[in-house]
């Protein structure tokens, strides 16, 4: 287990050092040009960074137990936090979206703290329904409502990615616990619908969809920046064009130190570069899913699991953004994009992640232990740990 | 149990959850292969599209200066007004404010701000200060470009010579065109990278190459002597009001053209403004049959060739001579007249027997040596070349006409030049308006000498005629009133019908002078030409008095020292009548 935590820190540590110097190489034009400081972005990652490795050596000292009986509570705040900006006292506008809490200089995406929120609570009612899961209007219709809730004010913010996002992986939370594959197809075929409806209530969506079929229709509208993104990429080749040589940053390609920070990793560290970023989320995301697979906690299983897919499924959904392979939404790529909150919600992730494997095998009292195998935890678990919980 | 099932089921989705996810990894890792090294070319074909550009370096334009380097076409550097649409926030606001500043059209201006483009200019080469003023404004959308602007700082002076440039700096009249090639340098290029804004970025290793700047020229002009010419030539232009006056002054001995101009005249530096007509350098592209002035060149001819000698006496037939079935006149009648005197008073029958002893052979040969019908090939375009017909096509009268100035049409600069070999012991020079021309860092590129072209008489009938020329502007003769005191004039007056529908006109001359001072050490050659002057037509009225003033300030500019003792006056001028 160590050396499984050992890895999954070493490639976040891996991620924030190419992060600094990728945000550095895609954000300094873009910053002097509009702040007049080349830093700007740099330092604000940076200080965010401090911030997220304070959250996430709290989060991974901490118990992660004490979340489950704190689940509800931890969603009703991020469904405050959810509501404030549309109430117009908070609110910043950016990109044409309300997606940011304003306190003071402080300035937060809501919906990125209410991804964890609502992977602790599913997490938890799925662990404690674990008995009841086959009967899933009597177990989970209550708790899915209220899912449904949260994906809906996300989707209000409007951050139709994160709730995609979501949206998944709820769902393979669900299918992991164990319910019944009918209801999974339910679930797709409602999901399917209720995204339908989404794309076609903005037409901005619809063009994305449009863009993301034939880029080359529309080079200069829809199809601009997924152009742009393959240029990035592909002027790179195998070795790329060298660190902080890329053009591409150069108002190209919007949006390049955030959601495609990884088109810019291609043009500058080439195919290698990419492959070895790729893999290294492959790496972490195995990882973090071995974490899961040997806690025996039915909570800090999920919770692991919801975590671990909660990066994976970004990060993989980011680069196939990228890549061309999904239509375009606003998806951060996990530690490297730029990006403040993401950040500070990836740190609590890892951390929480990191404190599942140290604990997830403690022996605790409670009622859960009753279904548990106690040799076989007893086998990894050290006696005196028992005296910590 | 239950819980146990449930827990091997789980980890068997969580498998299968993982193992999915990876593939979807795989499949980015595959995409990525594919994007970046199967298709590679394609998109590094794309980048380069849009990443480097070729941009234009534009050389320096020449300078125009005068024989002692004072500038007469220069550049300035202005700034030029232009509109990126994509970015104009309020069209409407910004079209207002630049019509208020620049006064352009703001419908315009309006229609240019909502174009769908990227680039459009509003107005160019505007002043520093108002470019300020709109810098003030920080209109989004709106750039400034830096340009050079051709200036003229001596405004209408020369202007026909020097010819103006377009917004583009090409040169479009005078010598801004003839000479656009030294003037205008070698474009250089530059391969740069450019943002997505369209601005250059830093480059290691800029693959460029730079541009050539022109070469300044050095006129043969002199600007206070151009100075001097056009102030007379104006005076004389709004007194006598023809359609067009012409003055060229040149130095006999090399060539050199000091001065040049034309009315009507019309500044370069708002060419845009003037007629076609008011830029036309008619001294040089504009014909006119000579009349009188002509007749020092068949007399000479006949002179060189021994035909009559310096002391021979023509009966001038009492000023009414038959010949092929035409009567000739003169404006006064004479009875005898020696060679000198026929010059002197401009008596055309005298003139016709001078000839018809020569031989129309001869005559054709020597007039020919004397550059007619041949450009001077000076370095300006449109030069004429006037009309001599070939000795095959001449008439029975041809040989009476063409001896005194008709059936022929020259440019003023045509006649200047020949008329400048008789003040020259004969030698025919070319004339030349480039002194030289020099790079940007001073060193002389080409240097223009004085070029002789024929030796055409010879001196000692250069001097006869020299004498003849002299009598002409002392009292008597017809060019009196181009007399200076100070200095000795030779010359010839010349007033000429204009041909009007296959006849001479009785209402339409051109009066001209032309001549060179000191008679017996010519610093100057100049002619003067009227097109059809209003009243007073003679040459000898109208033009020559612009000789005599022009004359003797450029004699006095040049410090030519006045010669103490003038020649008295001869017996001969006792004879003449009228």
């Amino acid at each position: 287990m160590k050396t499984i935590l050992g890895i999954i820190l070493s490639a976040v540590l891996c991620f924030v050092a190419l992060s600094l110097v990728m945000v550095y190489s895609t954000s300094a034009i873009v910053a002097q040009d509009r702040f007049g400081c080349e830093n700007f972005f740099l330092k604000k990652q940076l200080t965010w960074l401090g911030m997220g490795f304070l959250s996430f050596l709290l989060f991974s000292y901490c118990p992660y137990r004490i979340l489950k009986p704190l689940a509800k509570v931890l969603l009703c705040i991020s469904g405050v936090l959810l509501v404030l900006p549309m109430t117009g006292y908070f609110g910043h506008t950016a990109g044409g979206a309300t997606r940011w809490l304003v306190m003071g200089p402080v300035r937060f995406q809501p919906s990125e703290f209410a991804k964890l929120a609502i992977i602790i609570y599913a997490a938890d009612v799925l662990s404690r329904k674990q008995d009841e899961i086959k009967d899933f209007f009597k177990s989970l219709l209550f708790p899915s409502l209220l899912i449904g809730c949260m994906l809906l004010l996300i989707l209000e913010q409007p951050d139709f990615g994160t709730t995609v996002l979501m949206g998944i992986i709820v769902m393979l939370l669900y299918f992991i616990a164990g319910i019944k594959v009918s209801y999974c197809l339910l679930f797709i075929f409602n999901g399917l619908v209720a995204g339908i409806v989404a794309i076609k209530m903005f037409p901005y969506r619809m063009k994305r969809i449009a863009a993301f079929l034939d880029p080359f229709a529309d080079p200069k509208g829809s199809g601009f920046q997924i152009i742009q993104s393959f240029i990035a990429l592909g002027s790179g080749g195998l070795f790329g064009v060298g660190l902080g040589q890329g053009k591409q940053k150069l108002f190209y390609l919007p949006e390049a130190h955030t959601d495609f920070i990884f088109a810019i990793i291609g043009e500058e560290l080439g195919f290698v570069g990419t492959s070895v970023v790729c893999s290294m989320f492959l790496v972490l995301f195995l990882c973090g899913m071995l974490v899961a697979i040997k806690c025996r906690d039915p909570f800090g299983k999920l919770l692991a699991t919801g975590i671990t897919l909660m990066l994976g499924v970004q990060s993989v959904i980011n680069m196939c953004v990228v890549t061309g392979l999904l239509p375009t939404k606003g998806i951060a790529l996990p530690f490297l994009s730029f990006g403040g909150s993401n950040l500070m919600t990836n740190f609590i992730a890892i951390g929480i992640l990191m404190n599942i494997g140290m604990r997830g095998n403690e022996k605790v009292v409670s009622n859960i232990i009753k279904h548990r195998d106690a040799n076989q935890s007893g086998r990894n678990t050290p006696v005196r740990s028992l005296a910590r919980v | 149990m239950k819980g146990c099932n449930t827990k091997n089921y789980c980890t068997l989705r969580i498998y299968l959850v993982t193992a999915f996810l990876g593939v979807c990894f795989v499949i980015v890792i595959a995409r990525l292969y594919y994007l970046q090294t199967l298709k590679q070319e394609n998109f590094i074909e794309l980048a380069n599209y849009q990443h480097i550009a070729k941009t234009k370096i534009h050389p320096k334009r020449g300078e125009i200066r005068d024989r002692s380097g004072k500038a007469l076409a220069v550049n300035v550097e202005v700034e030029s007004v232009f509109a990126d649409p994509r970015y104009v926030e309020d069209p409407h606001l910004c079209a207002y404010h630049l019509t208020r500043i620049l006064g352009v059209e703001e419908k315009d201006t309006f229609e240019k701000l909502t174009r769908k483009k990227s680039f459009v200019w509003i107005k160019r080469k505007i002043d520093l200060d108002v470019a300020e003023q709109i810098k003030a404004l920080n209109l989004s959308g709106i750039g400034f470009r830096k340009e050079v602007k051709r200036v003229y700082p001596n405004g209408r002076l020369l202007s026909h010579v020097l010819g103006f440039t377009g917004i583009d700096g090409e040169g479009l009249e005078g010598m801004e065109m003839s000479m656009d090639g030294v003037l205008s340098g070698e474009t250089g290029w530059r391969i740069v990278s450019k943002d997505a804004r369209r601005r250059e970025v830093w480059h290691c290793m800029p693959l460029e190459k730079p541009a050539v700047n022109g070469h300044n020229i050095e006129l043969t002009i002199d600007s206070m002597i151009q100075y001097i010419a056009e102030s007379e030539l104006e005076a004389a232009y709004n007194e006598r009001k023809p359609i067009w006056a012409g003055i060229i002054v040149m130095r006999p001995k090399t060539g050199e053209i000091l001065a040049m101009a034309t009315r009507p005249t019309y500044d370069p530096n708002n060419f845009q403004y003037s007629e076609t007509d008011e830029r036309r350098n008619r001294v040089i592209t504009d014909i006119f049959e000579p009349g009188s002035i002509f007749k020092p060149l068949s007399c000479a001819a006949a002179l060189n060739e021994g035909v009559v000698r310096f002391d021979d006496v023509f009966y001038c037939e009492r000023g009414a001579y038959r010949v092929a079935r035409h009567t000739l006149h003169d404006s006064h009648p004479y009875e005898y007249l020696s060679f000198p005197e026929i010059i002197a008073v401009s008596s055309n029958i005298g003139t016709a027997k001078i000839s018809m002893n020569l031989g129309g052979e001869k005559l054709y040969r020597y007039l020919s040596d004397f550059g007619l019908g041949q450009v001077s090939d000076i370095p300006l375009l449109g030069e004429a070349k006037g009309i001599f017909h070939h000795i095959d096509r001449w008439s029975k009268l041809s040989i009476v006409c063409v001896p005194m100035g008709q059936e022929v049409s020259v440019s003023a600069l045509q006649m200047l030049k020949g008329f400048s070999a008789l003040a020259n012991n004969g030698l025919l020079m070319k004339p030349y308006l480039i002194k030289r021309i020099i790079d940007e860092h001073g060193n002389v590129v080409q240097s223009f000498e004085p070029e002789p072209i024929k030796q055409v008489v010879t001196p000692k009938t250069a001097k006869m005629i020299n004498e003849a020329l002299k009598m002409a502007v002392r009292k008597g003769g017809t060019g009196i009133h181009a007399d200076i005191p100070e200095y000795t004039v030779a010359g010839k007056t010349g007033t000429a019908q204009k041909a009007e529908n296959g006849r001479y006109s009785h209402t339409k001359f051109v009066g001209s002078f032309v001549g060179y001072v000191p008679a017996d050490d010519p610093e100057l050659s100049i002619i003067v030409v009227m097109d059809q002057p209003k009243g007073q037509y003679y040459g000898g009225v109208v033009s020559a008095p612009v000789f005599r003033e022009v004359a003797r300030k450029v004699l006095k500019y040049l410090e030519i020292l006045p010669e103490p003792e003038r020649i008295p006056l001869t017996q001969i001028n006792n004879k003449m009548g009228g």
